[in-house]
């Protein structure tokens, strides 16, 4: 046991510094990009979900009004062309 | 303080206690990399309600204790895909004893002492290295491990119990 009072305490290697910048400087990339990937995952859900609930929309209409122009309440007035 | 200076004042202290842990020069580099990752991101979050020194002894630690318990689930998960297909992976494999911190005539010894060592319990192995390498108190030891100084004592006495019984089955093997 008493080897263990004769272990020497080293310098830490010089190169360590820059590493650890390295490293720091690598996870804030990550940091970046995970949430850059995450707003673009929510994005893309949200747009599903509005083409999901459209279309839900659209299958509900009575079958007379299936025209786009119908469904946005637009009247078709032919007269103005005559 | 900035982080520049927190590193000057306690990359020996990181550093060499990385080394009393794993005793491998590559693996305490690669701890003392993220100890220090660790401490710049939890650096605005640390209260002072402990000294700095004892809140990075805590945080290399439990680093070290992490970087072990990584490797042995490697280890083992190596193992299991030995099984199944007929590999064979150099990483995984135990790291040869090299601490620069002992005399080359004592190394195969002091290789011996921390093989036992190693074999002791998480808390028992940090109360060991922290008492009898780092030299520090029983009230300091019970701070970094956040235990009563009693509980430290205690904790000292049955890690030399154990090592002590390691050492004399070794020695009765050989």
């Amino acid at each position: 046991m008493h080897l263990l009072n004769q272990i020497a305490k080293v310098k830490a290697p010089e190169h360590l510094y820059a590493k650890i910048e390295q490293k720091m400087c690598r996870q804030k990339k990550e940091v970046f990009s995970s949430g850059v990937s995450i707003i673009l995952g929510i994005a893309a859900m949200l747009l599903v979900i509005l083409n999901i609930s459209i279309a839900t929309r659209y299958e509900q209409l009575p079958e007379k009004s299936h025209s786009l122009i119908q469904m946005m309440n637009l009247v078709q007035d032919d007269s103005i062309y005559k | 303080m900035n982080f520049k200076q927190i590193y000057i004042d306690h990359c020996d202290l990181v550093y060499n206690l990385c080394l009393q842990y794993l005793q491998n020069t590559e693996d305490a580099e690669e701890v003392t990399q993220d100890v220090f990752v660790k401490v710049n991101e939890a650096f605005d979050k640390f209260q002072h309600q402990s000294k700095i020194d004892t809140w990075i002894y805590r945080i290399t630690i439990n680093a070290c204790q992490d970087f072990i318990r990584f490797k042995n689930r490697k280890k083992r998960s190596v193992r299991l895909l030995s099984i199944f297909f007929d590999q064979h992976d150099t990483t995984s494999e135990p790291r040869h004893f090299d601490h620069p911190g002992v005399a080359l005539e004592q190394k195969e010894k002091v290789a011996r002492l921390f093989h036992q060592i190693n074999k002791l319990p998480e808390n028992q192995k940090s109360a060991i290295i922290l008492n009898k390498i780092e030299h520090k108190s029983i009230a300091d030891i019970a701070d970094i491990l956040e235990i009563s100084t009693k509980a430290a004592e205690s904790l000292i006495q049955r890690a030399k119990h154990n090592l002590l019984k390691f050492l004399s089955a070794n020695e009765g093997k050989t």
